[in-house]
């Protein structure tokens, strides 16, 4: 069987009152952690919610472990979890019910979604928790619920918006070890965020998109070349190359 | 800040968003216009008061002060439950209470700032429509201008008594429990008051014959002209005494009730923002969506599920219910009681159409559905069932009842009660609009959706009075009227499932 890329992105564009994304092309690898960056209002979420068929795109076309996602969105969504920054849950089911009800979303055999739903739970310290109405939980319990959520599948593709958004530090790590396992297990990982040191030091390869095109994407080194700053850090390398284009962008 | 200026700057505040919340879906130029134009013509039709005023005796009479009391009273009955669930809200769910209590100003301002707030509201909606009639009525007789000082006073009281109905509430059944009792009592009140107001359609002719005797009778032990129980009406009347005796007294219990509880009520906000974040522990449940096979089954379950823990919204749904049970009688009574089984058809729409905007347009995570490998039309059959499948269930009963009295009339009622229930159901799963669950009355505050659904009801209740009235003969306007409403539940252009 040909080993196809986890998202290949081409041509793609949307346009709301002005355009936000504009003529994308992106290939990320099966099995990459991958970070996209770029300033608020880049296109990054707008990218994101087309991948996962929240949003049509005017042109361009998506591709999920070679399926067309625009051309058969169920099977492509088999593949994928979302996580935004906003929890997708129901605050007057238990984590148990939430994560029940997604399996039957996915079609999951029921044991198999009870003993990965165990799991997960133990594994993000919600257990103990398991019988309790979400509506009592704090934002970091929601997020970690969501997260099981997205994972419970076993997704090969796990998008994830801002995850570490209103987290403290403890539930942050938690998340950032969870994920880092994951893409070590060969999940491919996508995730967006403004924690630029968080980034630096998760991802294999690094995408900075700007005005709804990629500016520029490789691993640390490689932007650190690209931006002639050797020995910068992800901060600078993102300042240095969002602030050359701008008279482009502009 | 002083406290006046809090209380001006607060007042100022509340008063902002309240016409902002009433104008959310028009322009305030459009508001404004709809609401001066509203006003013209109630004028308009209040032109004959200063003739018929010009025909009142000079001195009040007992008939009158009778009747003017019990107007009172009846205003008063009226406007309670609106005031307790102001008085719910204010304390529930405005979620700026931190905020507010954060800040420099004093706690006291803030709540009565919000219950002036309650009584400004109700004096408007009841001013609306019988101030015009004091405008006019000026003209005969410029004591009318009185009503003015009359609807401030029972506003005053009748929000005063809220307040007091709501901490009796706090005290006995603590936060948690209190917003869905108060429901309660309001929704009854409401039904009350309006089989109150409809009693001589309710009742039946020897019935109200009886009525009329024992009131007649009870004239004979009502006081004189002279007894205190007349002041109020007196004061309406302009008299001096009972004027500032009543006035003080209205103005007296409204300020020693909210300076009173003012305390009590940020102590309840307080509590009542903590409930809100209570845990609340389930029994093991997992086998309730583990066991459901399919998405279809497993959504419909869990539609199920949120509507079932949400016993405020339960309460909502049957208070809309509710509300017309006096229609109910008015019908039979006007007609017969084959007729009053047409409630019985807009019911059954009324239900399905609330539990199916509830599971489309309140859905909490859109995203999550959006995401998952399922076709919409599937998600959308599996609301479509989570809002119909309680409605037969619920509306069974009925059914079957209908079906005892008079073949022909359970089987029209039936057919039209399904088909009410089916296309009203569609309507909102095919158009949903994002919402709050607590907008469920006001379909979210959309005009287009309430009136689309009440004619979608209108639509099958008008065969369903043919079909009773001229049995086979009026099939023919249930073949025209099915149509109608499919055409009207469908998807409209950029809704489409």
């Amino acid at each position: 069987m040909a080993s196809h890329d986890a998202l290949r992105i081409r041509g793609l564009s949307k346009t709301f009152a002005r355009p936000a994304v504009a003529g994308l092309d992106l290939t990320i690898g099966a099995g990459e952690f991958y970070g996209l960056l770029g300033p608020n209002g880049a296109g990054k979420t707008t990218t994101l919610r087309m991948v996962v068929g929240l949003l049509k795109p005017d042109a361009g076309s998506i591709e999920i472990f070679g399926v067309d996602a625009l051309a058969d969105p169920i099977a492509a969504k088999r593949m994928i979890a979302w996580v935004p920054d906003e929890p997708l849950l129901y605050d007057k089911l238990t984590p148990i019910e939430y994560l029940s009800f997604i399996a039957g979303l996915w079609g999951m055999d029921a044991t198999l979604a009870e003993r990965r739903a165990q799991e997960l739970l133990e594994q993000l310290d919600l257990w103990a928790h398991r019988n309790e109405r979400c509506e009592g939980f704090s934002r970091g319990m929601k997020q970690k619920a969501a997260l099981a959520g997205g994972l419970l599948h076993e997704p090969k593709l796990l998008i994830l918006d801002e995850p570490l958004t209103g987290l403290d530090a403890a539930i942050a790590r938690e998340v950032k070890d969870i994920l880092y396992d994951h893409a070590r297990r060969g999940c491919t990982v996508i995730l967006t965020t403004h924690l630029l040191d968080v980034a630096e030091r998760l991802v294999d390869r690094i995408g900075i998109i700007q005005s709804g095109q990629l500016l520029a994407q490789g691993t640390l080194n490689e932007l650190r070349l690209k931006s002639g700053r050797r020995d910068s850090t992800l901060e600078d390398v993102f300042l240095h190359l969002v602030a050359k284009s701008e008279p482009r962008a502009a | 800040m002083t406290a006046i200026g809090s209380l001006t700057l607060m007042l100022h505040q509340e008063l902002r968003i309240n016409w902002r919340m009433m104008t959310a879906r028009a322009s305030h130029k459009a508001a404004l216009w709809s609401l001066v134009a509203f006003l013209v013509v109630w004028h308009l039709v209040a032109l004959p008061v200063p003739f018929i005023l010009s025909e009142m005796p000079p001195w009040p009479r007992l008939d009158m002060l009778a009747a003017m009391s019990g107007v009172g009273v009846f205003g008063l009955i009226m406007m309670l439950p609106f005031a307790l669930l102001g008085t719910v809200r204010l304390v529930y769910s405005r979620g700026d209470m931190d905020l507010l209590l954060s800040s420099p100003l004093p706690p006291h301002a803030i709540i009565v700032a919000r219950v002036l707030a309650i009584a400004f509201g109700l004096f408007a909606m009841a001013g609306l429509f019988i101030l015009p009639a004091a405008n006019m009525g000026a003209f005969g007789n410029p004591r009318a201008l009185l009503a003015y000082v009359a609807l401030l006073c029972i506003t005053l009281t009748a929000t005063a008594l809220g307040v007091l109905i709501a901490q009796g509430l706090f005290a006995l059944l603590g936060a948690r429990r209190t917003r869905l009792v108060a429901q309660i009592v309001a929704a009854v009140m409401v039904v009350a008051s309006l089989c109150l107001a409809n009693l001589h359609n309710i009742l039946s002719a020897s019935a109200v014959e009886a009525l009329t005797q024992r009131i007649t009778n009870l004239a004979a032990h009502v006081p004189a002209v002279d007894s205190w129980v007349w002041w109020p009406a007196r004061a309406a009347l302009g008299e001096p005494l009972p004027f500032l005796v009543v006035t003080s007294l209205c103005l007296g219990l409204f300020l020693v009730t909210t300076y009173g509880l003012a305390s009590r009520l940020i102590a309840n906000a307080v509590a009542a923002n903590g409930a809100a974040e209570k845990t609340v522990r389930m029994r093991s449940s997992s086998r309730a969506l583990m066991g459901q096979r399919g998405p279809v089954a497993v959504t419909r379950r869990k539609e199920w599920l949120l509507i079932g823990r949400d016993p405020w919204l339960m309460t909502q749904i049957a208070q809309q219910l509710l509300l017309m049970v006096p229609t109910i009688f008015i019908i039979w009574k006007a007609s017969s009681l084959a007729y009053a089984w047409l409630c019985v058809v807009m019911l059954t729409g009324q239900l399905a159409g609330s539990l199916a905007w509830l599971t489309v347009s309140t859905e909490e995570a859109p995203d999550l559905l959006a995401t998952a490998p399922v076709r919409r039309r599937d998600l959308l059959l599996a609301k479509l069932q989570a809002a119909l499948v309680p409605t037969v269930l619920l509306m069974g009963m009925p059914f079957v009842v209908a079906w005892s009295v008079d073949v022909w009339l359970g089987f029209t009622v039936t057919l039209c009660g399904l088909g009410c229930a089916l296309t009203t159901a569609l309507y909102h799963v095919c158009n949903p609009s994002h919402a709050k669950r607590s907008d469920l009355m006001q379909r979210g505050g959309s005009k287009s959706h309430s009136i689309i659904e009440l004619v979608l009801v209108l639509a099958w209740v008008a065969p369903a009075a043919l079909m009773i009235m001229f049995g086979w003969l009026g099939l023919p306007a249930l073949a025209a009227a099915a149509p109608i409403a499919y055409l009207l539940a469908r998807p409209r252009a950029g809704n489409a499932a």
